[in-house]
């Protein structure tokens, strides 16, 4: 009996030396949402992509820094001409279950994308792709149907998957148990809770600094913070603004980062021309004047946020013109410019701004502010805040009469953003011009890099002057990293990739 | 008595299916789960072809006939969002909410009841206001804002628990507390007022007059009839902590299938819904069964039939 007892404890403490042994070199990371697939060919959302990328590794990176597309498992891009690319792949690389990776894979990887049965969203990526050819085990060329400049881009959003084990597995089984290229493997999946990924000691690039690294979700932004102040997470993300300084002084590191996610307000201008007043472009540049950006950041947002320059894009996107200029706030223009298109005191203008709450850095506080402002500008502004299912849903059905304030991101090239908002006949786009659609076409089969700029330069500025928008900020992405964390950097597109980074 | 239950199990059975109906059309009322298909960049003609695929273009009532034909196979449907039957998502995560109700349960048992009784006992004292003070308290607290509290006090300013997931028996303690609170100052009233009833009677007036103490006459005569109505609050509480439970695991990013519902009503991914209300429904509906047949149990007033 007393022997019994003696090796139970011995066990056990062996059991807690072990587990304390792992936990040094564990890292995890708490996000506000949980990936819904852990096939990485089946999401655009960057939180599950953060879990995926570990695994299924994409042909190419983009360098924020630089703003060029590095290679991964990807080792050169060359355009043979405007409608041909030719990718040189990493020799010696093997899925982690002995497959090797090759052109045959690369190419069997470009083409699942879009099996109609995957219905991936990620399918916008390959829509310019109409050949794949296999040169030899380590090229492929890919044909685009008309020049593609945007393709290099797209290619970083589209991970390399292993042929013979999703034909044997299916589909599906993959989303739950995929197997990849990457620096970690896949232990345990619960749904909505946590992933747990263990080190690719083989590894490709070198075995990561990690052993073990899990990656939690968190909804509630108190809990969040509390588990980064336990240390029962190391990498935060959307840290509440009010708690940075207090964060900070435990010993936090509070790093932000102006993110991809551009905040506005759209105005619906896809119906009847004049159907509603804002189809006059002096209402539309008025609610510009009328709307004080900078006291939003500063007030609301506590300073996280970047005021957008008067156009669709922020300066991590391509195609950014730096000569335009925010609308300055300007009531008193704003007065006149509704005085010019006949509204006035005792007949103002009147908008309903609708928006979501709880999705987006202090949403619903922002969309008051906006409506105060308006209001003090003599406009009979009014908002209504949604559940964010049902704002989604409204949106799509392109159901907001007037206006609708939200933030969307996407790889950081214009032709992305400027044809998924503005264009016509897109899912989120509430706008309709045809010199516009007519400039983006031409931006999207430009391959000049030069000249494509100067196109979507022009598309900008007649985005400002036309102002189809409420141009309101950038938001600042702002996470919590405990000090034992090295060799980490916060990145525009809310990415988090773990190879390189340690723990002490 | 067999037969007792069979009829209750037989209407349960149609109660669940009015259940069920009500669900799938209130799931509907708020829109569809196509955001999750339709990224930033995709076309309008995208959005019609994705309603199309998931069949939400049908008429409401074909879908519903749908729903029924698989229903009655087994059959709840698959997660929109994870590709899986989402009646195996929900069990999947069945454990740790029973986990959690019973930790809360027990807490709501071992606290509720003795306080409540030692407020009877010591009936319009300074003891018995206090512990009434308390019970409204716990009942009158937001779960949400309890919940927090108990993270910073706890987790963070203490360090003595973790604050979130479900990793160790450690963390049901605060989610347990959460959740309990509420039924807690319930139970506890509940056991007071049915002890004071019960001790005015003639048969306790009766075991007084044999000269028996206060520990027979409260512990035996008193507290045995003064369970049957708690046996009914505590099986109503049970169907309160699976609501709570709603709140309790979001705040505590506890890994139950109330948190798999909460996202899946976030998400409108209907077929989850619809699975975590049937599995609720049928616990809500067994606890209500055993409820009665204890009673006929420990009361022999009552027979079952």
């Amino acid at each position: 009996m007393r022997l019994k007892l003696a090796l139970s404890v011995v066990v056990t403490l062996l059991a807690a030396a072990a587990t304390g042994a792992l936990a040094q070199r564990s890292l995890t990371v708490a996000q506000g949402t949980a990936p819904d697939t852990l096939d990485a060919q089946r999401s655009t959302v960057q939180q599950t992509l953060n879990v995926s990328y570990h695994i299924n590794e994409p042909l190419f990176q983009l360098d924020y820094a630089t703003s060029d597309i590095t290679p991964l498992l990807g080792k050169s891009l060359v355009a043979v001409d405007d409608t041909t690319w030719e990718v040189k792949l990493q020799e010696g690389v093997t899925f982690t279950n002995g497959e090797p990776f090759n052109a045959e894979a690369v190419r069997y990887s470009l083409l699942r994308v879009s099996k109609p049965e995957l219905k991936s969203p990620a399918t916008i990526y390959v829509r310019p792709i109409a050949d794949i050819a296999v040169v030899d085990e380590h090229t492929v060329r890919i044909a685009t149907d008309g020049p593609a400049p945007a393709l290099p881009l797209y290619l970083t959003r589209i991970a390399m998957v292993p042929p013979a084990y999703i034909e044997e597995v299916g589909d599906d089984a993959f989303g739950q148990n995929p197997i990849g290229t990457g620096p970690f493997k896949l232990v345990r999946w619960v749904k909505d809770d946590r992933v747990v990924l263990a080190a690719n000691a083989d590894y490709w690039r070198g075995a990561p600094e990690l052993d073990q690294v899990t990656f939690v979700s968190i909804p509630e932004t108190a809990t969040r913070m509390a588990a980064l102040q336990t240390g029962e997470a190391d990498i935060v993300t959307q840290v509440s603004v009010d708690q940075a300084s207090l964060l900070e002084r435990s010993g936090i590191v509070v790093a932000p980062v102006p993110g991809l996610r551009l905040m506005m307000i759209a105005i619906t201008l896809d119906g009847e021309p004049g159907s509603t007043p804002l189809y006059d472009v002096r209402v539309r540049q008025a609610l510009n004047y009328a709307v004080d950006k900078q006291a939003i950041v500063d007030d609301i947002l506590g300073g996280y946020g970047k005021v957008l320059e008067g156009q669709a894009l922020s300066s991590e996107y391509f195609g950014f013109n730096p000569d335009v200029k925010a609308y300055p706030y300007d009531p008193e223009k704003a007065r006149e410019l509704l005085a010019e298109a006949g509204y006035t005191a005792q007949n103002p203008l009147s908008i309903t701004i609708y928006g979501p709450q709880g999705r987006y850095l202090r949403d619903s506080e922002v969309l008051q502010a906006v409506g105060g402002q308006l209001r003090e500008a003599g406009i009979d502004a009014d908002v209504e805040v949604l559940e964010w299912g049902l704002f989604i849903n409204r949106l799509l059905a392109k159901d907001f009469d007037t206006a609708a304030f939200w933030g969307a991101s996407t790889v950081p090239d214009a032709d992305a953003w400027l044809a998924a908002m503005l264009g016509t006949g897109a899912a989120y786009s509430v706008y309709t011009n045809p010199e516009f659609d007519a400039l983006l076409a031409q931006g999207a089969r430009t391959v000049d890099r030069a000249a494509r700029l100067a196109i979507y330069q022009q598309a900008e500025e007649l985005v400002h002057e036309q102002a189809p928008f409420i141009f309101l900020y950038q938001q600042v992405d702002v996470y919590g990293v405990t000090a034992r964390v090295s060799g980490w950097q916060p990145s525009p597109d809310e990415a988090i990739y773990l190879w390189g980074v340690a723990v002490k | 008595m067999v037969q007792f239950v069979l009829r209750r199990l037989a209407q349960g059975a149609l109660v669940l299916a009015g259940v069920l109906t009500v669900v799938f059309f209130l799931t509907r009322l708020s829109g569809e789960p196509l955001a999750l298909f339709v990224p930033v960049g995709a076309s309008s003609a995208d959005v019609e072809r994705i309603r199309h695929e998931l069949g939400f273009d049908r008429p409401l009532l074909v879908q519903l006939a749908n729903f029924w034909r698989d229903a009655l196979r087994g059959d709840l449907g698959t997660s929109v969002r994870f590709s899986e039957p989402a009646l195996g998502l929900v069990l999947e995560r069945l454990p740790a909410t029973l986990h959690l109700t019973a930790v809360a349960m027990g807490i709501v048992v071992l606290i509720g009841i003795p306080f409540g009784i030692l407020a009877a006992v010591k009936r319009n004292t300074a003891v018995d206001s206090l512990v009434m003070a308390l019970a409204m308290v716990g009942q009158s607290m937001p779960t949400f804002w309890l919940g927090v509290i108990l993270i910073l006090v706890f987790g963070v300013a203490l360090g003595w628990l973790p604050v979130f997931g479900y990793t160790s028996p450690a963390a049901l303690v605060l989610p347990g507390v959460t959740l309990g609170a509420y039924s807690i100052g319930i139970v506890a009233r509940t056991v007071r007022s049915s002890m004071l009833e019960v001790i005015r009677q003639d048969f306790v007036r009766t075991a007084r007059a044999k000269g028996l103490g206060d520990v027979r006459v409260f512990g035996k005569h008193a507290l045995r009839n003064a369970l049957i109505p708690t046996v009914t609050i505590l099986g109503l509480q049970v169907g309160a902590l699976l609501g709570g439970a709603i709140v309790t695991e979001f705040v505590f990013s506890f890994p139950g299938m109330a948190r798999l519902a909460t996202q899946a009503v976030l998400n409108r991914d209907y077929p989850v819904v619809q699975a975590f209300v049937f599995v609720t429904s049928i616990g809500v509906l067994l606890v209500n069964l055993i409820v009665d047949v204890v009673y006929a149990a420990i009361d022999p007033r009552i027979t079952l039939g």
